[in-house]
């Protein structure tokens, strides 16, 4: 187990490692360059010449980058030359906005997509057929478009919700429930299908298998087959999914968070985007790849958890 | 279009660095002295006070809604979306009123020093301390004029002719130009930063400038409760000057980079004030909102390649006027604005400066074509056109424009760039949008068509009648110079440098809760003029 | 569970491509698809207007006459734009997708075909990527190379390739590992034969369910992209501008928000419904039949419908005199749901067993061994039913009775053990823990005295250190070892009645004498009843006193054990004793009986065995044959059973060779 993490945690090192690189290198061939952004109409070569000096702009990439990562070790993701602001302060600040969407969207979408799949493994049917029709629905809703569609409907028509926003939980731990019925139901809608269809599907195969039919014959309670015993084996593929969909969230948030306008990670990286905002980007890449990072190594230790043949490594 | 959201119109960087979006100034000569300016202002104290003494004391918030957030808090580097999250924090010079009229604010008093606009004293009022402790005073001055050209922002052009600043004593400070300019007073208001005092220790690290503010303002930030980008908080400076004056208790500034959610926080109360534009006007409307506007900003096309570098057939004037007849100002204006629009195909005002009570160029396309025929381009030409992605609506000018050309034979080719991106490229296409406020005629030279105008003059155009209108008319009083700015405007009309469609307004959508006593065709009232409205349900 | 599907299997595969166009809604989606392309390849011809013609006059004006899907805020067709913007959409969707397939799919393939050390770079490279966070690393491409929507596809189709490598690799290595690959390259054929003509073909499938499935998510991103603003420039449409056009204006008309939307959702959809299709039809080309959806519950009303009109009285008197049996089978019959409908698998069954009674079910695989078993214990697969007949247990009539009776006897007084003891046992709970679970829902207790009692039945049913297994997981155990311990899970209950269904098939020669030996010993410890399933005489011969014969659904010969071994009036057990008695493998066919096994939907309405029987005659296809007695306790359906009855054996299994 503890060899499992180690070897995880070595993985993702050389990941952010190349992750960031990747991002570097990337901005290294861009056309244009941080300084002239931040010179705008005051561009002169003597000026730019300096602020590049200023920034080691005019050293070789892989020094910049050594430079940059040597900071970033220390903690120190540098600053925003259009804003002026501290990057690592600046994510720092909007990263609870982001995860409280993850955890809060993922949360629902297991919650309710496993308890639906259940469901409607058991039940079949119509509760089946809802389920299908549901995750059809859900797989093909564009996230933006329902957002817009959402915050037509139930904030501006019916003004239910806040339409935009976002409350610290410290602040009002109510309002930071509201804040997040909107963006979180559009974010959680085609994953709670996906969820259905995919628990319905293992709960169906584990329901099929030998062990179900001799745990009944032998008397075992029809909730405990179900909840007990094929559901925790169907749990390998949904916590599979609770990965992907938490690491696929990370892309759903970007423009949800620009709909709904929350101050998190990929609205920053949205408006860091439309401003070449490269030391911004680079540090919404870092910290996006260290989520998946922790999902991933999370994922593997339920694994671990749920199936035996994985814990003796 | 909103006044944050102007910022984005023009293509951003210039924005900051041109051309303020503040519109036409009034140019009330400050002979003025300060006893009747203070006097003045007890006035308006006075008869204010009766309705917000009240509120003044009751522990109220106001909360307003921004498309944008400010590009930096730094009044030197801000740039014309950051007016209102400067206003609370930065007490300007001279406070620039509702009605347009200039009143005493930092200063007590201000005045040219003899003839031809070169000398300017300004007296400041004692006992002001900034958020931070430090005293205001002549030095004070000295050191912002000196940061503010350094800073290379907003206001270092229009700051470019002050040659010497000197403290006469610790209340007087003089200041030599070595060019004419005469509309220092209108810098010095909070519309053009200029005006915006920052605190001298606070200007030893300027680097600080971006997450707190250091002015003399009734308020400041409070930094805890900001998250830049997303929301602004700001909480009362203990150290104000005037804390009779100072209306509420907390002032938050919500970036909604969408309207229709922005006007469902109006609606449902979670803000009391938002910009905004037409696409949401008549819906804050019906919802029984208050609607304040104000059509100054012009809009339309900007054909930058007036030597013809990258396009060829713009070097000939009759082209450029062929341009102008196709296009029906009316209908676009309409469609795009409604009754809130007005038409135009000059860069100013009715009313005010430099504006010419005559049409130039009537919706005509046959005599379009036939300029065309007469310059050789008649099968058209293509022109492309980079305008910014967000907001949508000078792309879609563009787009109106770009349907009218093509009944004429001229293509337009719209590239959609990032704001940011639009303004960086701007010397790679030959036309570019236009969208900026009307300003007083001297400013719009200095950021627009003289040769040495910084940012939307990209292709550095010259025209020696203007260069010689333009002398001129800074050097001139203000009774010769109205002629003068007429005569202008007309030169760059006739020159058909622009392609104006119409005079777009700016939007503030509010509700009964806050009184903000817009006046037509002047700019909006600084947020420290806002104040709850009387009455128990305020 | 049951042999059924061997009906099923002999089906031959349809080519995919005419499965997949036999759907319904794989259909509509092709069409559909199709539509757009058509649409947007014929803007120019079919369009009402052109995409950028505006008209100021009429703005915002909702679906009319002139406008079908109303105007935009410059007075443009919203149908016409829908059209051309379609353009751009599928161009980006088709460019992501071809990169996936060459890249992903390609690397997919490779790796699963190559293996080796390209394989382990990879799967390694592979785990790396798929920590990448997709749509930023996009912006940040976006960031840096601008506007370029082509090229940002691309990227995507690369930033996801990964993900869909793996899926391709995974079927490529299975198909790679299957025998005929293996023998195609032994018998010295080409790699890129072997790789065109074997491997190709059959990842095809999982490929094209990828990239379809990708092509949707890449038509929304796409979208998604063009609505944040990196997209084509205006005025020329996409449907992701489109929806930002509309969204600007929702306050004034709400209404343009939906054309792009349903447009661009339906086109999601169907690359999403098609890749399903696609493999549903790969997955299982029988999937055509229901799934066989477990229903915890037994329908009710289908169950409990009133017995009257069939024409076997449900308890039939002569039973019951003979000897009290414990349990009580008289013309039970089975229908089971099958690619054809309702089909009856057990026929007019009649079984008894007495109390500490072992007694023999033999036949062959797919002849309704294990369905009977199953009916007894009330759990049929699917919607299966008993649709005639009575089950009696101990006095209880189990037919149309209350479910809550049924359940109460499972593990309680009728247990079962099955026949792969690894997969009949929770791989993920420890073995002590699901004994535990049943002694403690049949006896209540304490957990730990739970333990201790699913310790002890452990050590009942000889297992060395019965502690340390009782914590082990079943992939920990030898074959022999966790059928010892499911053994142990059916007696938790201490039933009367075993149903042991092939419990040593699939065990080694050594482990199964000692699961018998077992067997026996519980058996008569605890006086337990035990029904054996088995193919295999030579268990039977060992276990059983009494043995019934199935063939086709059908008890077709019943009696005591060695009088059956020495006698068989049947030519059907004649030949099953015939084939290498105890060497007869599930699932061949029998080698002194030529044939197969009739699926059950063509059961004749004669003797089932009649195409098969050397003695048969137009008599016996006529109609059914009842259950002759041929001598007392002895059971038969065959009408020339006498003839089988003289002369010894060997000469009957000549006979039926012949």
């Amino acid at each position: 187990m503890l060899r499992l993490i180690a070897r995880r945690l070595l993985v993702s090192a050389v990941l952010v490692l190349l992750v960031s690189l990747l991002t570097f290198l990337l901005q290294a061939a861009a056309p244009g360059d941080t300084a002239r952004t931040i010179l705008g109409d005051h561009y002169s070569p003597e000026a730019h010449r300096l602020l590049a000096h200023r920034l080691h702009l005019d050293e070789p990439v892989l020094v910049q980058y050594a430079h940059w990562l040597g900071q970033a070790l220390r903690g120190d993701l540098g600053s925003s030359p259009i804003s002026g602001l501290d990057v690592g302060a600046e994510i720092a600040g909007r990263l609870p906005v982001t995860l409280s969407l993850i955890v809060c969207t993922t949360t629902v979408t297991a919650v309710l997509g496993v308890a639906l799949g259940v469901l409607s493994a058991v039940r079949g049917g119509r509760i089946g057929r809802a389920v299908d029709l549901v995750s059809l629905i859900g797989y093909a809703l564009p996230g933006f478009w329902l957002a817009l569609v959402l915050v037509a409907l139930l904030a501006v028509a019916v003004p239910v919700f806040p339409a935009t926003g976002y409350v610290a939980f410290a602040d009002a731990p109510a309002g930071w429930a509201r804040s997040l019925v909107l963006p979180v139901a559009t974010l959680a809608l085609p994953g709670i299908a996906v969820f259905a269809k995919q628990t319905r599907d293992a709960m169906l195969e584990a329901l099929s298998r030998d062990f179900v039919t001799t745990l009944r014959a032998n008397g075992a309670s029809r909730a405990s087959v179900v909840l007990r015993h094929a559901l925790r084996n169907a749990a390998i593929p949904v916590v599979t999914l609770v990965g992907l969909t938490s690491v696929g969230l990370l892309s759903g948030t970007v423009f949800v968070e620009a709909v709904f306008a929350m101050p998190g990670l990929g609205g920053l990286a949205a408006q860091a985007t439309t401003q070449h905002d490269i030391p911004v980007i680079q540090g919404v890449v870092v910290v996006f790849t260290l989520v998946v990072v922790a999902v991933n190594l999370a994922v593997d230790l339920a694994y671990a958890r749920l199936n035996p043949k994985v814990r003796v490594p | 279009m909103s006044t944050a959201s102007l910022g984005g119109t023009l293509p951003a960087r210039l924005t900051e660095a041109a051309v303020p979006d503040r519109p036409g100034l009034s140019r009330r000569r400050f002979a003025a002295t300060a006893t009747v300016l203070a006097s003045g202002l007890t006035l308006t104290a006075c008869s204010g006070g009766a309705g917000s003494a009240g509120s003044a004391t009751s522990h109220s918030t106001l909360r307003i809604g921004q498309f944008w957030p400010p590009v930096s808090l730094d009044p030197a580097k801000a740039g014309g979306e950051s007016l209102f999250y400067l206003n609370p924090a930065y007490d300007p010079l001279i406070h620039r009123a509702a009605d347009g009229s200039l009143r005493p604010r930092l200063a007590t008093s201000w005045r040219y020093l003899g003839k031809g606009n070169t000398a300017f004293e300004i007296k400041l009022r004692a006992g002001v301390t900034f958020s931070d402790g430090a005293p205001l005073d002549a030095e004070a001055v000295e050191r912002n004029i000196a940061y503010f050209k350094q800073a290379a922002g907003q206001a270092a052009a229009f700051l470019a002719p002050v040659a010497k600043v000197e403290a006469l004593d610790e209340h007087t400070v003089h200041l030599a130009l070595s060019q004419p300019h005469p509309q220092l007073p209108a810098l010095f208001t909070q519309d053009y930063f200029a005006g915006n005092l920052i605190s001298p220790r606070a200007l030893a690290d300027p680097g600080g400038l971006a997450r707190r503010t250091y002015g003399a303002g009734p308020y400041m930030l409070a930094p805890a409760e900001t998250v830049a980008g997303d929301h602004y908080t700001y909480v009362p400076n203990p150290r104000y000057w005037n804390a009779k004056d100072r209306r509420y208790d907390r002032i938050v500034i919500k970036v909604l980079p969408n309207e229709n959610t922005a006007l469902a926080a109006l609606k449902t109360g979670q803000v009391d004030v938002i910009s905004g534009s037409y696409a949401i006007a008549s819906g804050a409307a019906r919802a029984g909102l208050k609607v304040a506007s104000s059509p100054n900003i012009v809009m339309g096309i900007q054909l930058n390649d007036r030597a013809g570098k990258l396009c060829p057939p713009l070097r000939d004037v009759r082209v450029r006027q062929a341009l102008n007849h196709a296009v029906d100002r009316q209908k676009i204006t309409k469609a795009l604005l409604g009754a809130y629009g007005t038409p135009t195909d000059q860069p100013a005002v009715p009313g005010q400066d430099g504006h010419n009570d005559t049409v130039f160029y009537p919706h005509d396309p046959v005599k379009a074509k036939q300029l065309l025929a007469a310059a050789g381009h008649a099968d058209g030409f293509t022109l492309p056109v980079v305008v910014p992605s967000t907001p949508a609506f000078p792309g879609e000018i563009a787009q109106a424009i770009a349907a009218d050309l093509e009944k004429v034979g001229v293509r337009m080719r719209i590239t959609a760039k990032d704001p940011a991106g639009a303004a960086q490229e701007i010397t790679k296409y030959p036309a570019s949008t236009m969208g900026w406020g009307a300003l007083p005629v001297y400013f719009m030279g200095r950021g627009l068509w003289l040769r040495d105008a910084v940012g939307m003059n990209p292709f550095h155009s010259s025209d020696p009648e203007l260069e010689r209108l333009d002398r001129q008319a800074a050097a001139a009083d203000e009774k010769t110079r109205s002629g003068l700015d007429r005569d202008i405007v007309r030169r760059v009309v006739e020159q058909a440098w622009f392609l104006p469609v119409c005079l777009s307004p700016v939007f503030l959508f509010h509700r009964d809760s806050v009184r903000i006593e817009a006046v037509r065709d002047r700019p909006f009232p600084s947020v420290v003029d806002w104040r709850p409205a009387a009455g128990p349900g305020a | 569970m049951t042999e059924l599907p061997s009906a099923v299997r002999r089906h031959r595969p349809a080519p995919m491509v005419r499965t997949v166009l036999r759907r319904p809604a794989a259909l509509v989606c092709l069409a559909y698809l199709a539509l757009l392309v058509l649409a947007s390849l014929a803007a120019p011809w079919l369009a009402p207007h052109g995409p950028t013609a505006t008209d100021l006059d009429h703005v915002l004006t909702g679906p009319g006459a002139a406008h079908p899907l109303g105007t935009d805020n410059l007075g443009r067709d919203v149908l016409s734009r829908l059209m051309y913007g379609g353009r751009p959409s599928l161009i980006d969707a088709a460019v992501a997708a071809s990169t996936v397939l060459v890249v992903g799919a390609g690397c997919g393939v490779t790796a699963g075909f190559l293996g080796g050390w390209f394989d382990r770079v990879f799967s390694w490279a592979v785990d790396v990527m798929l920590a990448i966070p997709v749509l930023v690393t996009l912006l940040v491409v976006l960031a840096v190379v601008g506007d370029h929507q082509v090229l940002a596809m691309a990227v995507l189709g690369v930033l996801v390739s990964p993900g869909v490598a793996r899926v391709v690799r995974g079927a490529t290595l299975a198909v790679r590992q299957e025998l005929y690959v293996a023998a195609a390259r032994v018998s010295g054929l080409g790699r890129r034969h072997i790789l065109v003509r074997h491997v190709l073909p059959r990842v095809a499938g999982p490929v094209v369910v990828q990239v379809s499935l990708f092509a949707g998510g890449a038509l929304m991103i796409d979208a998604g992209l063009s609505y944040l603003g990196f997209g084509a420039d205006p005025p020329t449409p996409t449907w992701g501008n489109m929806i930002a056009d509309a969204a600007a204006v929702t306050d004034r008309q709400p209404w343009l928000l939906a054309p792009p939307g349903v447009v661009l959702g339906l086109a999601i959809l169907a690359c999403g419904v098609l890749g399903d299709a696609v493999r549903d039809a790969g997955a299982g080309r029988s999937t055509t039949a229901t799934p066989p959806a477990p229903r915890s519950r037994p329908s009710r009303s289908r169950a409990s419908r009133p017995r009257k009109g069939t024409s076997h009285p449900p308890v039939p008197a002569s039973r019951t005199d003979s000897s009290p049996a414990l349990l009580s089978i008289h013309d039970a019959t089975v229908a089971l749901p099958g690619p054809h409908g309702m089909t009856t698998v057990v026929e007019g069954v009649d079984l008894d067993i007495g109390p500490g009674e072992t007694v023999g079910l033999v036949g062959e695989s797919g002849c309704g061994k294990s369905v009977t078993g199953r009916a007894i214990l009330g759990l049929l697969p699917g919607r299966g039913e008993i649709t005639e007949g009575s089950i009696v247990f101990d006095g209880t009539e189990l037919v149309g009775a209350d479910p809550r009776t049924v359940r109460a006897l499972r593990g309680r007084r009728i247990a079962l053990v099955s026949q792969t003891p690894l997969t009949s046992l929770d791989p993920v709970i420890p073995v002590g823990g699901q004994i535990a679970e049943l002694v403690r829902r049949h006896h209540g207790g304490t957990r730990r005295a739970a333990r201790a009692r699913a310790v002890e039945l452990l050590r009942a049913v000889r297992v060395a250190e019965p502690e340390h297994v009782a914590t082990c997981h079943v992939h920990e155990l030898s074959g022999g070892m966790a059928q010892r311990a499911a053994i142990a899970l059916a007696l938790a209950g201490e039933p009367d009645l075993l149903i042991a269904d092939e419990p040593t098939t699939a065990l080694d020669a050594g482990v199964r004498a000692e699961v018998l030996d077992l067997l026996r010993q519980v058996q008569r410890e605890r006086g337990l009843a035990v029904l054996l399933i088995s193919h295999d005489w030579k268990v039977i011969s060992r276990m059983c006193r009494r043995t019934y014969v199935m063939y086709a659904g059908q008890v077709v010969e019943s009696g005591p054990t060695a009088d059956l071994l020495a006698h068989p009036r049947h030519p059907y057990t004649a030949g099953l004793l015939a084939s290498a008695p105890g060497r007869a493998a599930p699932r061949e066919p029998l080698r002194a009986i030529p044939g197969t096994v009739p699926a059950p939907h063509e059961w004749p309405p004669g003797c089932h065995f009649a195409a098969r029987c050397a003695l048969a005659t137009p008599a016996c296809a006529a109609a059914a044959v009842p259950l002759l007695e041929p001598a007392p306790d002895r059971g038969t359906r065959c009408l020339r059973h006498t003839e089988l009855g003289k002369g010894d054996d060997r000469d009957r299994a000549t006979a039926v060779r012949s």
